[in-house]
């Protein structure tokens, strides 16, 4: 039988591989412009895909008398809603060529945000026992809105006019805030676990939210432009997600080495 | 003098050196748990107690003088060319450090009460700062319970009555639901330089902090991973021939150690298993965060045996 390490190992290989191949097509074109826009639109549902797949293999680990069960049930719904949203979007920008600015694929995101901040703070619960911890989350869901509303105030200019607040670009702001936050909770709870292995799949969240905040301001502030470097890591950061999620379960199955 | 069972297993019998050792070899064929009280006509008397047929631990009574003998040196005590009178007193593992505790500490007094007031009692004893045990006596029963104290839950149960023998969850309702309306109990607390509660001690505070660090584990990590390492852990206690079982995060220590050390030894090598794998699993800091709480709700003695004995040499 295989051990963790050899099946992480070729979990990375696999890793790079679909990395590398995203990129070749993505910078080449190798094939006909369908099949090379089949493949492109295709890499973010699969890598979500294999995350989602990852984080259910998890939450099968727990009985749901275990404390950690509501963790990884809410993580493992909220990647589902991510999948959901990666498929929409990969599907309208493939059969209309571009996905609408604001429409269905944001709200199965923004769903899947709110159920793994609740994933967040069921962990940070089990960790750390908060008062009125539920009402302090949508405090700072309210906040995080509040202050993309005000960036988009001051940063983003209409004309002459600077202060103008256009519902699209609170919704474009939204995702660079929302995974700065993630990132700051992930980048907690990664230290509060101090290197033990059940701060893998957060570890994983953290580069997600990296990549994804990297991806989101540059498409906010340069809607037109997408680049290699962004979409690729986007991908890879999805990847890196199902990784940590394929360590944990490894961890769950067959106990620590 | 020591009073143990007298009411419950009052049949004596007569018997030579030569029928002694016949009676611990049946006991050893039957994995008899058990206690054999013999007493000489010279006002000696031997005590033997047996897990599962195995000689674990004898005392030699004189007077007021109690020396307690390893197994090895148990055939010595028996070589004498009078008959004395034997008694069997049929045990569970559980009250092994009971009987240790009433035999090796100087007499308690014996208070009379009522039986529907004991678990008051009991409460009102776990609100004590020092860790104590209670011994209980009815006319047709006896009952021992250790009391880590402050305000940890009495543990170690055990009941014995001539037809019922316990030291289970149910030993704790049998208490309060014995028939007989009164009892006599003994308090007997650690005076602070004897060697049963030196054992006692640390008996009860490794286990303690152990069931404590693995709620934590179980309820950071899930119970498939605290699964595992309570398997790990009855693996090393199997392969040392300790006996000493986990299951569900809880801790069944009936082992008895020759010496403290011994114990010491067995405790640390458990202890660095468990903190090896939790730490892996939760990170050094959540672990020692874990170790530092169970350390504070244990009394000062239990926390003392436990940082000199098994913390000393922990990684934390």
């Amino acid at each position: 039988m295989m051990s963790q390490r050899n099946i992480t190992y070729l979990a990375i290989a696999f890793a790079i591989a679909f990395v590398a191949g995203y990129i070749y097509i993505y910078q080449f074109s190798p094939f006909s412009e369908e099949w090379n826009n089949i493949l492109i639109y295709l890499a973010d549902p699969i890598s979500s895909l294999l995350a989602a797949v990852g984080v259910t293999a998890v939450l099968m680990c727990y009985n749901r008398s275990d404390k950690p069960f509501a963790v990884w049930w809410f993580f493992a719904l909220g990647a589902w809603f991510w999948v959901a949203a990666e498929s929409y979007y990969s599907y309208m920008s493939f059969v209309m060529g571009d996905a609408p600015s604001v429409g269905p694929a944001d709200w199965l995101w923004f769903i899947g945000y709110g159920l793994i901040s609740l994933a967040m703070y069921y962990q940070y619960q089990l960790i750390q026992k908060i008062s009125h911890g539920i009402l302090k989350l949508i405090g700072i869901w309210v906040l995080l809105i509040l202050l993309t509303t005000l960036l988009v105030l001051v940063i983003v200019p209409r004309g002459d006019v600077v202060g103008f607040v256009e519902f699209d670009n609170v919704i474009a702001y939204l995702y660079p805030v929302l995974d700065f936050a993630i990132c700051l909770v992930s980048f907690r709870l990664y230290i509060v676990f101090g290197g033990g292995k059940l701060s893998r799949p957060w570890i994983g969240l953290l580069v997600l939210g990296i990549s994804d905040a990297l991806w989101a301001a540059l498409v906010a502030y340069r809607p037109d432009q997408s680049s290699i470097i962004s979409d690729a890591s986007y991908v890879a950061a999805y990847l890196i997600l199902a990784i940590g999620f394929l360590r944990q379960f490894l961890l769950m199955r067959l106990g620590p080495e | 003098m020591i009073t143990l069972f007298e009411s419950i297993y009052h049949d004596k019998r007569s018997a030579s050196a030569a029928e002694v050792q016949f009676m611990l070899r049946l006991f050893q064929q039957d994995l008899k748990t058990a206690l054999l009280d013999i007493s000489y006509p010279n006002n000696d008397r031997v005590l033997v107690l047996t897990n599962a047929g195995r000689p674990i631990c004898a005392y030699l009574i004189k007077g007021d003088q109690i020396t307690r003998h390893p197994s090895s040196e148990l055939m010595d005590l028996f070589q004498r060319p009078e008959r004395g009178m034997m008694r069997v007193c049929d045990l569970t593992p559980a009250s092994f450090g009971a009987i240790r505790t009433v035999v090796e500490q100087a007499h308690s007094e014996e208070t009379p009460v009522l039986t529907a007031e004991l678990s008051g009692m009991i409460q009102k004893w776990q609100e004590m700062s020092q860790p104590s045990f209670v011994h209980i006596r009815w006319p047709n029963a006896e009952g021992f319970v250790f009391i880590p104290g402050n305000r940890v839950s009495a543990r170690k149960y055990a009941f014995l009555a001539e037809d019922k023998l316990s030291d289970s969850a149910a030993a704790v309702s049998m208490f309060s639901h014995w028939f007989e309306p009164e009892c006599t109990v003994s308090l007997y607390t650690d005076p602070g330089d004897l060697a049963i509660w030196r054992e006692n001690n640390l008996q009860l505070g490794f286990a303690l902090l152990l069931e404590h660090s693995l709620r934590r584990y179980n309820d950071l990590a899930g119970h498939l991973l605290s699964v595992k390492l309570d398997d790990a852990i009855n693996r090393l206690c199997r392969s040392h021939s300790w006996n000493i079982v986990l299951g569900n995060s809880t801790v069944d220590d009936v082992h008895i150690f020759d010496t403290n050390k011994d114990a010491a030894f067995a405790y640390r090598a458990i202890f660095d298993l468990a903190s090896r794998q939790i730490t892996q699993v939760i990170g050094s800091r959540l672990f020692t965060e874990t170790v530092d709480t169970g350390l504070t709700g244990l009394s000062e003695p239990l926390r003392h045996a436990v940082k000199n004995n098994i913390l000393a040499t922990t990684k934390l």
